[in-house]
């Protein structure tokens, strides 16, 4: 049903297929680029010690990077990172954001103030210094990055719900219910929560992608996966002294640049436009 | 004749931030079975209020009963239940709301929910006070469809709200609160916000719903041919009190309060005998600020037969059996 309103936009379905590509690439991964070690399959294989990159040859098809790590295992297997991070990210502050914003935004009074008031002080932390703070005291890790930003995300979720939910609270359909004998959490969870979800559902997709960005951010700056996970970020980081070339060919090692960054771009681009068609199929007004 | 509701000097405070207003300041009437009482009154003399006061569906941060009590007497003759001293949360309250006590409100464009069919909202109060299963509610859905005048039933039973007119959300609200075979329907400006054919329509399918399910109704309006048409007996309400009770007949017959005389005359007359002049003749002025602390009959500073009397706020005076009038004139 969704699916078929989604393929009728052809901006959203060139979304949904790249997004397809992506899913089928994260479940073949095995098969796609064997792991070298069964037992760390997100580890990137190397091929020597050398720091130059290498340019593409048949058996590493988008080349080496510095430390000879294989830049297309590292595009494989990071696929399943960028969801793992993305989904549980947003997933998880979705759900905390959810719940804060519709116990504040339908009870009102006390609990508002006081949710409200823990929302600004979180929003008050510069993010990614506060990112940096959280790793550097847990330790590196791609769970303590994803604990960071949970962190620091779920705050526009509750905004957004709370915002919605004191809109929708006044209309008289919640209060035909009321009329009806339901009870207060079944007005919240079939009434109010149904009909306030979509701004949520929109910017969750869309965040979906840019939690990967700011995943890649961190491991770019060195506080995000270990040395040699495979995350794009992470190969970013591993081409950002090559980004410029030799002096004869400044292009000489594009490939330690280009593939990671067209997966990151592709991915939150086709997040973005799913994103973006969800809100016009989740519209029950839109039907029909 | 037995009661179905009974209201005793019922007083609903709202706070706001210049004060409390007395929205319901000692109210009392009764509800007789299979009757249909009309409240009438301009906007914000406390009808809707008492309304959602007998719902308990106060907003209950800014107003709550203050004193009074609203007595249910229940079908099967059970002793009466002071809805007054219910917690509005509890499961007591809960479960005679939809299922003793229903509630239709004025604007069918709002009232339903645009993310669910209307299938799926009728069954609603069904399964929560009906113990049905979701296929048998699914029938009566249906059912009660084609009962309240909607065409196609089994199509429209699976379309959205906003794929249906004003008059068929009504109806649709309609079928819902009759889904559990309520004792008492409170009905908050039900045509209000209908064009005029469909008004009559509603207000034929409520009076023959009324008849054939024996309920009794408490029609709020504002309308004084809605009264006539529906209505057995009516109350008056300006600023929170009942100014007059009577039988619908003497109310249009031997109407005695100043305000109801007012709300009479304000209605156009298509017989041009009865036409004494071209114009209308309006009520002077406006509902004044219910915030405004109001000394002596609330109606005078309206009232073109005001006297010196009025200063002293009168009680409400039985003229004859069922007519009762708060007005100095009819001591």
């Amino acid at each position: 049903m969704v699916l078929k309103k989604l393929m009728r936009n052809p901006i959203s379905l060139l979304g949904l297929i790249i997004l397809i590509g992506f899913v089928l690439v994260a479940i073949f991964a095995p098969k796609l680029a064997p792991p070298r070690d069964p037992e760390q399959p997100y580890m990137i294989p190397r091929y020597g010690y050398s720091s130059t990159p290498k340019p593409p040859v048949p058996e590493h098809p988008f080349g080496t990077t510095e430390g000879q790590y294989d830049i297309f295992y590292g595009i494989v297997w990071g696929t399943r990172t960028a969801f793992w991070v993305g989904l549980f990210v947003v997933g998880v502050s979705c759900a905390i954001g959810i719940i804060v914003g519709s116990i504040a935004g339908y009870y009102g009074g006390k609990f508002d103030e006081i949710l409200m008031r823990i929302v600004d002080v979180f929003m008050s932390f510069p993010f990614l210094i506060a990112a940096v703070v959280i790793t550097t005291i847990l330790g590196r890790g791609l769970d303590k990055v994803m604990l960071a930003m949970v962190c620091f995300y779920w705050m526009g979720y509750a905004r957004l719900v709370r915002g919605s939910i004191l809109a929708i609270k006044e209309e008289e359909y919640i209060l035909a219910a009321k009329a009806c004998g339901v009870k207060d959490w079944q007005i919240i969870m079939k009434h109010v929560l149904p009909n306030s979800i979509f701004p949520v559902l929109v910017q969750a997709s869309m965040n979906i992608g840019s939690v990967v960005i700011t995943a890649s951010g961190l491991s770019f700056l060195g506080v995000g996966a270990p040395q040699g996970y495979a995350d794009w970020g992470q190969m970013i980081s591993f081409g950002r002294n090559w980004l410029l070339g030799t002096p004869e060919n400044a292009f000489a090692y594009w490939y330690t640049i280009v593939y990671p960054g067209l997966a990151i771009v592709l991915f939150v681009l086709a997040w973005n436009l799913v994103g973006d068609a969800f809100r016009d199929v989740l519209d029950p007004k839109m039907q029909s | 004749m037995t009661h179905v509701i009974q209201v005793d000097d019922l007083r609903t405070y709202i706070k706001t931030e210049r004060g409390v207003v007395k929205a319901v300041d000692g109210v009392s009437f009764s509800v007789d079975e299979k009757e249909v009482l009309g409240v009438v009154g301009e906007s914000g003399c406390g009808k809707s209020i008492t309304a959602l006061s007998i719902m308990q569906l106060l907003p209950d941060r800014f107003a709550s009963i203050e004193s009074g009590s609203i007595n249910y007497i229940p079908r099967d003759g059970n002793a009466s239940i002071d809805i007054a001293r219910l917690n509005p949360k509890s499961r007591e309250m809960r479960s005679i709301r939809g299922k003793e006590i229903s509630m239709i409100f004025q604007e069918p464009m709002t009232s339903l929910n645009p993310v669910y069919t209307v299938g799926e909202q009728i069954i609603e109060s069904l399964l929560l006070h009906e113990k049905m299963n979701k296929k048998e509610a699914m029938m009566r859905a249906v059912e009660l469809l084609k009962h309240v005048g909607i065409p196609d039933p089994e199509l429209r039973v699976r379309e959205y709200p906003h794929q249906m007119s004003g008059g068929m959300r009504q109806r649709v609200m309609i079928a819902i609160a009759l889904s559990c075979n309520p004792r008492f329907l409170i009905a908050d400006e039900p045509t209000t916000a209908l064009d005029v054919t469909i008004q009559a329509q509603i207000l034929d399918l409520m009076k023959r719903l009324q008849q054939e399910h024996d309920m009794s109704i408490m029609m709020i309006t504002h309308n004084m041919g809605v009264v006539g048409l529906m209505c057995d007996r009516v109350l008056v309400m300006y600023l929170g009190r009942v100014v007059e009770e009577a039988k619908v007949r003497e109310i249009f017959k031997s109407p005695l309060h100043p305000y109801t005389l007012g709300l009479l005359n304000s209605i156009p007359k298509l017989n041009p005998k009865e036409r004494k002049k071209d114009r209308l003749i309006p009520i002077a002025g406006n509902v004044p600020d219910p915030s405004e602390i109001v000394t002596g009959c609330r109606f005078a500073p309206r009232c073109p037969r005001a006297f010196d009397k009025c200063q002293e706020e009168p009680p409400l005076i039985e003229v004859e059996t069922g007519h009762k009038v708060r007005c100095w004139l009819h001591e």
